[in-house]
């Protein structure tokens, strides 16, 4: 008898996750320069990142492009260079990467149809997610248009974060979403510039999607569910002391140090002294303007 | 005043300006629905567009969940220049002019069946899995002071090194070591982790669910974790090597010498050893695999079954008391064609001579006695060993081979002098075994995606020994009361075992992999052994009680099992059903012996990790097993299994029933640096045999018959880690808890028992500075034995308390190392013993060559002591150590 309680709860928990996943190809994935003045004492050396939009039927999902192409050329290489290995999942605790600002890993999946926007952040070898609600926009609606990569493109205002943005959405591309936080218009943002001339989103490449990957490619994943608030004091003590928070959370009493490598901008690997000097850097650099002056 | 009146001024003016703009505006809502054509289903996420005739987008809304949507138009005088456009990914767009005298719109889309085919550009970004496969580049974990990869690995997260060179990853022992993908050392890889030098590869891969089968790969996955060193350059046509001269005091040498040469093509790694320091090279020689895929297969191999009755090795480092001189040599080679034919041979020669000197006091208590078993023994052994492996390959898309004949050597020469209570005497053991076995291995491709596999393993077993005793402690049994010189006793072990059995996988990926197999085993051991008399006189005769054994043991099973296998993102499930049949045969007709065992039994078990938070997780398993013995347990003849111990045995076969049932439960929070693992496992182990203990003063008697035996026991543990990060320090904190009901039939009075075993222990991590590292560890473990069905308490028991510290210096090029052991123990009525251990290290690198100077046992202990409880027996051995030993080394990489 005991032991058909204990199949009968294992059998109710599987049919609870067939039912759960959902699945949605990536139709179209753009590529975004994003140009953000961290420091408004010095406005000419604005955070210049590459940033892709993968979006699909109804969800989206924003990261830093650089990284990603990273991570799948190395990817590549290595199964070509391990040929005679065949198919394999690599696993295994990571070495601790402190990533250049430029490389930002964070993730932000937006879904409209369940209200809700995921903002997933890995550090050391676990990935946050952060779940709110996702923020509707009042769009003004412009009458003027312009091309903006071959796509017809109409112009609207709206308010975020204490900026007013000025977008430019494709209606023939026909998503409410955009780069970062901004969604919510009758076609997908190419473009949007604070008022200010702070922050620009700016649309260099739209590619069409095979269908065979993801948008929510971390579906599979296990993600850790906390606050915006407790994730930003995790980022700063990651930060402060990357190999002792990467150590405190492997199971493993055999391991005595971890390295930390940096990644640079353009994708190189530093360790060592070079390593810790940069992170110093980070840990002085003066963000006095963030992208959201407010909290909404 | 004043104050107040502004406040409802505001409130005024908010309440006016809300009045005017809802004059102004003339609110305007048109509603609708958005349908497919073709399902007639509503269609969520569409836009619907408002536009002009110069087509720019006046107002807007997105279609809800029910595929409704609400427009608000605020000049609708204007509604009639006006049309609707509604998109949506995968239909056509779809325009409908729009009416002033109209408000709701249903509209239908035709489906767009180009949108979704066309295949343009492909995806920026296949991303599937996150890589970790950075974290194992070499050059990312290595420290100046690393040379081979052993070192290196012992560096990645979740990896251990043992000093023997086996790798563990996560706690649990890899399933082998790869070179480019070549398992070259036929997974005796400790040889490989100690001398391949870190320069020579390009990263380390920790590699879950390894399919190294071509054919199955994308189908079939594996449990088992392998770690695969991918080569700098894999056309290398260079030797490189290792070599070692050592040399120190008191008349110590260690030196050796490593060639190797990995390519695509040839691959080779041949080592030669020498050393007196106190390093049994047999642990290199250890196929980790070997005796996980024995039980795997079935392979009820019977074990030696005589002895000198020595103590096992003490629970500290080898070097401490190991008196030996050993060579060793270690041949590996293999070479690959082109179409895909691997042809490998892994050798292995021998010789250790080693002597061991100790003292040791068995006291075995019963009812009101003690019978105290007092030995010193001096030994010395020497063993030749020789291992020869061929092996042929074929692993291609479509078809794969594998045929592995194996031959093992092995002649061991033990003697002892011995002090017994009060006797002196000589005893001498030679044992000799031959061990053949051929593993075949074809998996032929089928038409659909289904997988079949056909393994046949085939082994033959021969193990001889011969014991001599130079006393007669014992004459009442062995030669009627009379007394008599010496005694011998030989044993032959043959065993012959096959087992061939067929699998059969459904490829298909679906959410439970099935597996089924079928398959049939033959086993066949004899034991033949008989006792040889030296009397005063000088004739020999042979025992003259029985007839010694001619026994002859045959065992056919034919098996089919059912594997299911469900691995979801928050639930893994992996339950195996095997049914069998078993005949088993016994005979010996001098004894009038001819039984038949015949059984027919399911050993399921089942596995569940469930995810019951995003951090924690529930692990259950239960398992139920039907084991039998070998023919070990069940000779009729007398034999003498050493000096003191005499056995026979009257059951049958032995049947044993094992049920265990656990669960455990994992708890983390990775950002408050906390984790917490508790579990407890319960088993029941039910036998149909008891050991009859016969204890005099001077043997020890033992005689297996039947008897309704039951074990129980209960295990509990919890461990506890932190990081504190102001202090850089990883604390960690470990529970341990058992109890065990066990029976002992002791001088034909059944005794039982609960031997309970209680630990905790404490570990420390601390980086001081950059270049400082402290850990330290400390272990308290108690242990008591209960005797509960007597009127007198019979309470036995011992602590132990064991504290360690590890101090790491490394300025640039230098490796310092100072390590301090202290072990305390008490048993319950003795006084206690204290022992000090410390070794020391200084490493120095000057570009290709290693300067080290090493002192082990700096404090110069000489005697080493242990205690043990274990039901009525209770055992001290007393070790003589080898003392301080230094040693200067230099190594040259080449």
């Amino acid at each position: 008898m005991k032991k058909y309680w204990l199949y009968s709860l294992l059998i109710s928990f599987l049919v609870f996750e067939c039912v759960a996943q959902k699945s949605e190809p990536i139709l179209y994935a753009v590529v975004y320069e994003f140009v953000h003045v961290t420091d408004t004492t010095k406005p000419d050396t604005p955070l210049r990142t590459k940033m892709l939009l993968d979006v699909g039927k109804t969800s989206s999902n924003y990261c830093n492009y650089d990284l990603e192409k990273k991570i799948k050329t190395t990817n590549k290489k290595n199964t070509i260079a391990n040929k005679p290995m065949g198919n394999k999942v690599v696993m295994g605790s990571p070495i601790v990467l402190v990533n250049s600002p430029t490389m930002n890993a964070e993730h932000y999946l937006k879904l409209p149809l369940e209200n809700k926007l995921l903002q997933i952040e890995p550090i050391a070898s676990d990935l946050y997610c952060v779940e709110s609600k996702l923020l509707p926009i009042k769009w003004q609606i412009k009458t003027e248009t312009k091309r903006i990569n071959n796509y017809l493109c109409q112009k609207a205002l709206g308010s975020f974060g204490g900026r007013i943005y000025t977008a430019w959405f494709a209606t023939s591309l026909p998503f409410n979403h955009g780069p970062w936080k901004l969604w919510g218009l009758p076609g997908l943002i190419l473009e949007a510039t604070d008022s200010a001339n702070q922050v620009k989103f700016i649309c260099n490449q739209v590619t069409k999607g095979d269908g065979t990957e993801e948008v929510n490619f971390l579906k599979n994943e296990r993600l850790i569910k906390t606050t915006s608030a407790k994730l930003a004091n995790a980022k700063a003590n990651f930060n402060n002391d990357p190999s002792g928070f990467a150590k405190a959370n492997i199971n493993d009493k055999t391991v005595n140090e971890i390295p930390v490598f940096y990644q640079t901008s353009d994708g190189k690997f530093i360790q060592g002294e070079d390593a810790k000097k940069e992170l110093k850097k980070i840990n002085s650099t003066l963000i006095n303007n963030p992208i959201e002056l407010t909290k909404q | 005043m004043l104050f107040k009146f502004s406040n409802y001024m505001g409130l005024l003016i908010i309440v006016l300006l809300t009045i005017t703009s809802g004059l102004k505006a003339q609110p305007f809502a048109i509603k609708g629905l958005v349908l497919s054509n073709n399902t007639k289903k509503s269609i969520a996420g569409a836009n619907v567009l408002v536009k002009n005739n110069d087509s720019i987008v006046l107002f807007f809304s997105t279609t809800n969940l029910k595929g409704e949507f609400t427009i608000e138009i605020n000049d609708y005088l204007q509604i009639g220049k006006y049309f609707l456009e509604v998109l949506v990914i995968g239909y056509l767009k779809k325009i409908v002019p729009l009416s002033i005298n109209k408000n709701y719109y249903t509209i239908f889309l035709e489906e767009d069946p180009k949108e979704l085919d066309s295949v343009t550009v492909k995806s920026i970004l296949p991303l599937k899995k996150r890589g970790d496969t950075l974290s194992y580049l070499v050059n990312a974990f290595e420290k100046n002071e690393d040379r081979t990869i052993g070192d290196v690995i012992k560096r990645i997260p979740g990896m251990s090194v043992s000093d023997n060179g086996q790798i563990s990853f996560n706690g649990k022992p890899i399933a082998n070591l790869f070179i480019q993908g070549d398992d070259l050392m036929d997974g005796r890889y400790g040889l490989a982790t100690k001398s391949i030098n870190k320069n020579m590869i390009k990263s380390i891969e920790v590699i879950q669910n390894f399919q190294p089968i071509k054919l199955l790969q994308n189908k079939v996955w594996s449990d088992d974790v392998v770690v695969n060193l991918s080569l700098k350059d894999e056309n290398s046509i260079k030797v490189a090597g290792i070599a070692t001269v050592g040399g120190g005091l008191p008349g110590l040498y260690d030196t050796d010498a490593t060639v190797m040469l990995f390519n695509k093509k040839i691959k080779f790694l041949n080592s030669l050893k020498l050393n007196n320091r106190g390093t049994d090279y047999r642990n290199e020689f250890k196929m980790y695999t070997q005796e996980m895929q024995q039980q795997s297969l079935n392979n009820n191999r019977p074990s030696k079954l005589l002895s000198l009755a020595t103590i096992s090795n003490p629970d500290i480092s080898e070097s401490l008391f190991y008196n030996n001189s050993s060579i060793a040599a270690n041949l590996n080679n293999l070479y690959n064609t082109k179409d895909s034919v691997q042809l490998k041979t892994n050798i292995q020669l021998f010789k250790d001579v080693n002597s061991l000197s100790f003292a040791n006091i068995n006291n075995y208590f019963i009812n009101n006695d003690t019978i105290v078993f007092n030995q010193f023994q001096q030994t010395n052994n020497t063993t030749t060993a020789a291992n020869f492996a061929l092996t042929i390959n074929v692993n291609k898309q479509n078809k794969y081979i594998n045929n592995k004949l194996s031959i093992l050597l092995e002649k061991e020469e033990n003697s002892a002098n011995l002090v017994f209570n009060t006797n002196a005497f000589p005893q001498s053991i030679k044992n000799r075994v031959r061990d053949f076995s051929n593993d075949f291995i074809w998996l032929p491709l089928l038409k659909n995606s289904d997988i079949l596999s056909i393994k046949w393993h085939l082994n033959y077993l021969n193990t001889n020994q011969n014991l001599f005793v130079n006393t007669a402690l014992d004459s009442t049994v062995l030669n009627n009361d009379k007394s008599f010189k010496t005694v011998q006793q030989s044993l032959l072990l043959p065993s012959f075992f096959s087992n061939i059995n067929a699998s059969y996988i459904i490829g298909k990926k679906r959410l439970i992999t099935q597996v089924y197999e079928v398959g049939f085993i033959s086993e066949n051991q004899k034991n033949q052994s008989s006792i040889a008399i030296t009397q005063l006189n000088n004739t020999i005769n042979n025992f003259t009680g029985d007839v010694g054994n001619n026994l002859n043991w045959q065992r056919n099973r034919v098996f089919g099992a059912a594997n299911f296998n469900i691995d979801k993102k928050n639930f893994k499930l992996n339950a195996v059903f095997p049914l069998s049949y078993q005949h088993i045969k016994i005979e010996q007709q001098a004894y009038l012996l001819n039984e038949v065992n015949e059984r027919f039994f399911i050993n399921p078990s089942i596995k569940a990790q469930l995810y019951v938070g995003d951090e924690d997780n529930l692990e259950l398993s239960y398992s139920y097993q039907n084991n039998f013995s070998n023919i070990n347990s069940v000779f009729r003849g007398l034999m003498l299994t050493n000096y003191r111990t005499l056995q026979n045995n009257t059951n049958l076969v032995q049947e044993m029933y094992k049920s265990g049932s656990g669960v455990v439960f994992n708890f983390r929070r990775a950002l408050k640096m906390l984790m917490i693992t508790t579990g407890i496992k319960y088993s029941r182990n039910t036998a149909n045999t008891i050991n009859n203990t016969t204890l005099s003063n001077n043997t020890l008697q033992t005689e297996l018959i039947n008897f309704d035996n039951q074990q129980n026991s209960i295990i509990g543990n919890a461990e506890i880690s932190k990081y504190f990060f102001k202090i850089k320090t990883k604390v960690l904190a470990q529970f341990f808890f058992s109890r065990n009901f066990s029976n002992q039939f002791v001088n034909n009075t059944i005794l039982n028992f609960t031997n309970d075993a209680f630990s905790a222990a404490f570990f420390v991590d601390a980086k001081i500075t950059e270049q400082v590292n402290f850990l330290y560890t400390s272990n308290f473990m108690l242990n008591t034995s209960n005797q509960i069905n007597t009127n007198k308490n019979i309470k036995n028991s011992f602590q132990r308390f064991d504290n360690s510290a590890v101090l790491n210096y490394t300025p640039k090029n230098y490796l310092i190392q100072l390590r301090a052991n202290s072990i305390y123990t008490q048993q319950a009525s003795n006084s206690f013993q204290q022992f000090f251990f410390a070794d020391f290290l200084i490493r120095r690198q000057i570009k290709k060559i290693d300067f080290s100077i090493e002192i082990n046992n700096v404090l110069n202990t000489k005697q080493y002591q242990l205690f043990n409880v274990d039901a009525n027996v209770s055992s001290f051995s007393s070790i003589p150590l080898r003392g301080r030993l230094a040693i200067a080394k230099m190594t040259f990489n080449f």
